[in-house]
């Protein structure tokens, strides 16, 4: 078989393995064409003589490349991942532990990099309350003398930080933000994974 | 390792691969979950080629597996052990 033959025989197996691939929804099909592309041109490279056919029913027909990109793909989202994003952005208004146990889930997972645990570790401890106890450190004394969560009255008496006004409203959106950008990166993460 | 020589070396050990091509979307999902890297290098003899490897998540990901397995594999030969002495 000539080169050019081949190569039409091989870009035709991979446009049959693309078409499966996205008819089965694979996300990764980009990729693993780019692999199997890689590996034909290396084989035929390696060993000019060789039948490409025979290469093309070596490396697997469209359906079982179909079936591989199927094995170990989660079926759904795992419910603890979830909580454990949920309890990161709102569990500090549960005294703070919420926000503990969200971020021991997130560490328990393997859903998550390094990376993006500890960007959960430190962006923003205690999720969306940091932004609340922000606000409620920087405000004045007439809003300091009493707090109340869930109509229960949690502080009697506090001691104000001296802010101005647009720098604590600008910290204020900053840690919101930073809390939100913190839920989002985990989310897309768990989509990422749970999608094939 | 790029693809080819992973794929020639599991096949030289028995490993369960019937199919080279199904080695790439396994590929594909621990690059997704950052398991392995890749990097494409240019070669002397040819076209560019991918280099996989592994990463730090990657390695504790594949020490953890090892643990499971060995406990499973040995409850296993006790269990296979057990019934060949029945």
């Amino acid at each position: 078989m000539s080169d050019a033959n081949s190569t039409n025989v091989i870009a035709d197996y991979l446009r049959q393995v693309d078409r499966a691939l996205d008819a089965a929804g694979v996300r990764d099909r980009a990729s693993i064409v780019e692999g199997l592309r890689e590996h034909a041109e290396l084989e035929m490279s390696a060993d000019e003589t060789s039948n490409v056919q025979s290469l093309i029913d070596r490396l697997g027909r469209p359906d079982e490349i179909v079936a591989a990109a199927a094995v170990g793909a989660p079926d759904g989202a795992p419910v603890r991942d979830w909580w454990a994003v949920v309890l990161l952005f709102l569990g500090g208004f549960a005294l703070g532990v919420g926000w503990i146990i969200g971020l021991a889930l997130v560490w328990m997972s393997h859903t998550w990099s390094r990376g993006q645990k500890i960007l959960a570790t430190v962006v923003v401890p205690g999720g969306l309350s940091a932004t609340w106890w922000w606000f409620l450190a920087t405000a004045g004394p007439s809003g300091c003398t009493a707090a109340y969560l869930h109509g229960t009255r949690v502080l009697g008496h506090c001691t104000s930080l001296p802010v101005a006004e647009p720098l604590r409203i600008a910290i204020g959106v900053v840690l919101m933000l930073a809390s939100l950008l913190t839920a989002f990166v985990l989310s897309r993460q768990i989509l990422r994974l749970r999608m094939p | 390792m790029y693809g080819v020589e992973i794929s020639d070396s599991l096949m030289s050990v028995g490993a369960v691969f019937d199919r080279p091509g199904t080695l790439y979307p396994l590929l594909a999902r621990l690059q997704r979950e950052r398991l392995v890297t890749s990097e494409l290098r240019p070669s002397s003899k040819g076209a560019a080629r991918r280099y996989y490897k592994i990463t730090q998540d990657g390695l504790i990901s594949l020490q953890a597996f090892v643990a499971r397995w060995r406990l499973f594999r040995d409850a296993i030969d006790s269990v296979l052990g057990e019934e060949t002495d029945e």
